[in-house]
């Protein structure tokens, strides 16, 4: 059952225009694992939107599917049953317009990081070299490290190799942006520094991004940068609780409305 | 052969033990099996059998010195294998046992021994293999005037019914082997490999696929390759030593092959002298006149063989390589193709000796290349399905999120990924290729004075001939020369390969 909350903040107008349509939609998803000839369901009936300028959180205890249903997403696997669309057509493969950063960066170690930048783009024809290179270098200057091009991952912390996976999906131009605890192989000081930029990093004018989707269990950095967090129950994983956050940003995260985002998030989880 | 396995594991966990608890130890132990595993067995295989039946001239003999062989060329591997194992021990188990006072016998009991077991159960199964091909190679021996034959062995069963060409019998006879084989690789050392994996000090993180088979050629091939270049600490290829360090090993290793060489040459001697008094074996006639031609033959011999090993080797990577990679990517082809392989690469290339000869219409070359063939792909495709097969699935979904081409894929990701691992494949196959000369390029059976097989020239053939002749001198050349070149060979080209393979290719976790 989906639980849909509301905040009820005395000042706020309530908006009457249409709802522009979602730019992803997650309908009745529902996946089986196979081990030793038997299915044991890990996705049971999850449904849930994700509209323009959203950044959405999925979360959930250990072991809840929330790293399959952002592979759903990603075109990687598909559900037994249930549909994912990107802009009303079904994702039946993985597809340009959708990226993905990983918990573990993913980098090639005999490349540069200028050349796991441009690793994608390799791959394709309808892009010239130098067009390219422009972007990839611009990528790499919009994440902060403009002057590590010829650096290789092994000579790189945990926050810079993630940061070079974080350019390598900003040179593509995807519209939407699938993140699996992004966050998690860093430590406390360099995740924190990163949280700070992601946001801005992804969700501005200048980027092609529209959507974001991260899987996280760290629910302070879900009330930091989400606008709606969908709460998935111990396996089988089923939609528990969605929290549409409402907080102007940036974020405090000593303030009261902060903490009590906490609290609600926390109660769906426990 | 199971008491020559009893002896390696005995000796393997005594020298390993010692030599990772003691630093005095250490420092003799580790270079010296490091020159014994890069001589190729090849070497010292022929003077050994002369000594030992000299000594013991009769079946006892022939069975010892058969064991002795299997001993030596499983020993090595086992006894890095223990090393690194009880060097990998966190330190805490080690200050739990100290602080609880444990005796020595105690601390090998519960503590050493439990920690290697899992490297001796991997180390057991190549070893295994390894000891299979001299044990088969090792049971027909024609020796000075003499011939000794082993009464019961599966080699000489097979050549048997192949010289009277009774092809059925050796058909029952191959898969007999084979039969054993597997059943004892499936059953036994697969239980106990799988058994030895409770004594792990590591959690392993949730892997859908336990593979020991793979771990182990991946593991194992390569921290004992990693000994090979002496590295410190035992944890991998530092990239950053100094020159300094590195001019102090190889100061260290050539000292140490030169006594190598000056042990043996007095070894030589001694057995010669013991040979000319016992057996019918003529004395060495030590004279620039007769050993200058005869060291340039065997140096005209050396390098037929050495570019007869690396064109088969040409070939296994054309073969293995891509191959490899193939199977590991797709699971259903790996769980189906896999077993087969395991079953396949059992045979000992002797075993089937008189079936190549025959496909190869006779024809020498052939006949050594193809069981060099046989005596390296195995190491070269299991490395390679090895290294791929640890390449975490991330990539793979990296490669299909950003929609990168199969062939970029291909180059950048997963044949980048095998590098290390096939990198160690080869050191070891070209290892395996030089011990197979022996039999791939003259190999005889007891009866007849014609051989099964042979090339035109090549080091194997000379050593098996001088060695069947009783002639010393050219042994004793021809041992040398390829032990000296070989080990060059290892110190120079293999370990620049490998350093660099290590550190560009390795993933940096």
């Amino acid at each position: 059952m989906i639980a849909e909350e509301n905040q009820a903040a005395p000042q706020r107008t309530t908006e009457n225009q249409s709802v522009p349509r979602p730019i992803l939609t997650a309908e009745h998803i529902c996946l089986n694992y196979k081990r030793d000839k038997e299915f044991m369901p890990v996705l049971v009936d999850v449904s849930f939107t994700a509209s323009n300028d959203q950044f959405v959180a999925i979360t959930g205890p250990s072991g809840c599917g929330k790293s399959s249903l952002l592979r759903i997403i990603a075109g990687l696997i598909q559900p037994i049953s249930g549909v994912c669309k990107y802009h009303d057509s079904p994702i039946k493969d993985t597809r340009r317009e959708i990226a993905m950063i990983f918990q573990n960066f993913v980098l090639l170690p005999w490349r540069t990081a200028f050349e796991n930048v441009m690793f994608p783009m390799t791959s394709r024809r309808d892009i010239s070299e130098s067009e390219a290179k422009h972007k990839c270098m611009g990528a790499l200057s919009e994440v902060g490290l403009k002057n590590f091009e010829n650096v290789y991952p092994g000579e790189l912390s945990g926050g810079m190799k993630q940061r070079v996976g974080i350019a390598r999906a900003l040179a593509v131009e995807p519209e939407i942006l699938l993140m699996d605890e992004p966050f998690n192989s860093l430590d406390n000081l360099t995740a924190d520094h990163l949280r700070k930029e992601v946001y801005s990093l992804l969700i501005n004018p200048s980027t092609s991004i529209k959507a974001v989707l991260m899987v996280s269990h760290n629910v302070e950095e879900i009330v930091e940068l989400s606008d709606k967090v969908i709460i998935l129950s111990p396996r089988p994983g089923r939609v528990v609780g969605e929290v549409e956050i409402d907080l102007p940003r940036p974020r405090d995260k000593k303030s009261d409305s902060f903490s009590n985002y906490e609290d609600r998030i926390y109660s769906f989880l426990s | 052969m199971l008491i020559a396995l009893a002896l390696s594991i005995l000796f393997a966990l005594v020298v390993g033990i010692a030599a990772a608890r003691s630093k005095k130890a250490e420092a003799v132990f580790i270079p010296t099996l490091d020159v014994l595993q890069s001589i190729p067995i090849l070497g010292f295989f022929p003077i050994v059998i002369l000594a030992i039946i000299s000594l013991f001239p009769s079946q006892l003999g022939v069975n010892i010195a058969v064991i002795l062989l299997i001993f030596t060329s499983m020993s090595w591997n086992i006894a890095f294998g223990v090393y690194e194992a009880v060097k990998s021990i966190p330190h805490e188990y080690l200050e739990l046992s100290s602080l609880a006072k444990a005796s020595a016998w105690n601390r090998i009991k519960s503590l050493y021994v439990p920690a290697s077991l899992t490297r001796i159960a991997y180390n057991t199964q190549t070893s295994w293999a390894v000891g299979l091909f001299y044990l088969v190679a090792s049971e027909i021996l024609t020796l000075g005037n003499s011939t000794y034959t082993v009464d019961h062995g599966i080699g000489v069963a097979l050549i048997k019914f192949a010289l009277v060409h009774d092809w059925v019998s050796y058909t029952y006879a191959i898969i007999a082997l084979i039969i054993a084989v597997v059943i004892w690789r499936f059953v036994f050392l697969r239980e106990f490999a799988l058994w030895s994996e409770h004594y792990k000090f590591v959690e392993e993180p949730r892997n859908v696929h336990v593979d020991p088979l793979m771990r182990f050629y991946s593991w194992v091939n390569q921290k004992s390759i990693a000994k090979l270049f002496l590295i410190t600490q035992g944890r991998g290829v530092n990239r950053f030593t100094s020159t300094l360090q590195k001019y102090r090993k190889t100061a260290k290793y050539s000292v140490l092959a030169g006594v190598a060489i000056l042990v043996v040459l007095f070894f030589y001697n001694e057995v010669a002298i013991m040979l000319a008094s016992h057996g019918g074996v003529a004395l060495p006639n030590v004279h620039p006149s007769t050993v200058i031609p005869l060291e340039i033959s065997v140096l005209v011999a050396f390098a037929y063989s050495f570019f007869r090993i690396w064109y088969v080797y040409m070939i296994c990577v054309a073969v293995g390589l891509p191959l490899g990679i193939v199977i590991s990517l797709k699971m259903k082809l790996y769980d189906t193709v896999s077993p087969v392989l395991e079953v396949i690469s059992s045979i000992p290339a002797p075993a089937l000796l008189p079936l190549i000869v025959l496909l190869a219409f006779g024809s020498g070359e052939v006949v050594a290349a193809i069981v060099i063939f046989i005596a390296m792909i195995w190491y070269v495709i299991f490395n390679v399905m090895a290294g791929v097969r640890t390449l975490p699935a991330d990539y793979k979904d990296l490669a299909r999120i950003f929609q990168i081409t199969s062939k970029h894929a291909w180059k950048e990701i997963y044949i980048p990924s095998a590098i290390t691992a096939f990198v160690t494949g080869s050191i070891t196959a070209v290892g395996a290729a030089w011990n197979s000369l022996i039999v791939a390029e003259y190999f005889t059976t007891g009866n007849s004075t014609q051989p099964l097989t042979q090339v035109q020239f090549g080091i194997g053939k000379t050593i098996t001939i001088a060695t069947n002749q009783g002639d010393l001198l050219t042994l004793s050349l021809a041992i040398i020369t390829m032990t000296v070149l070989i080990i060059t060979f290892n110190l120079t080209v293999w370990r620049r390969v490998y350093h660099y393979a290590t550190s560009k290719y390795t993933y940096n976790r």
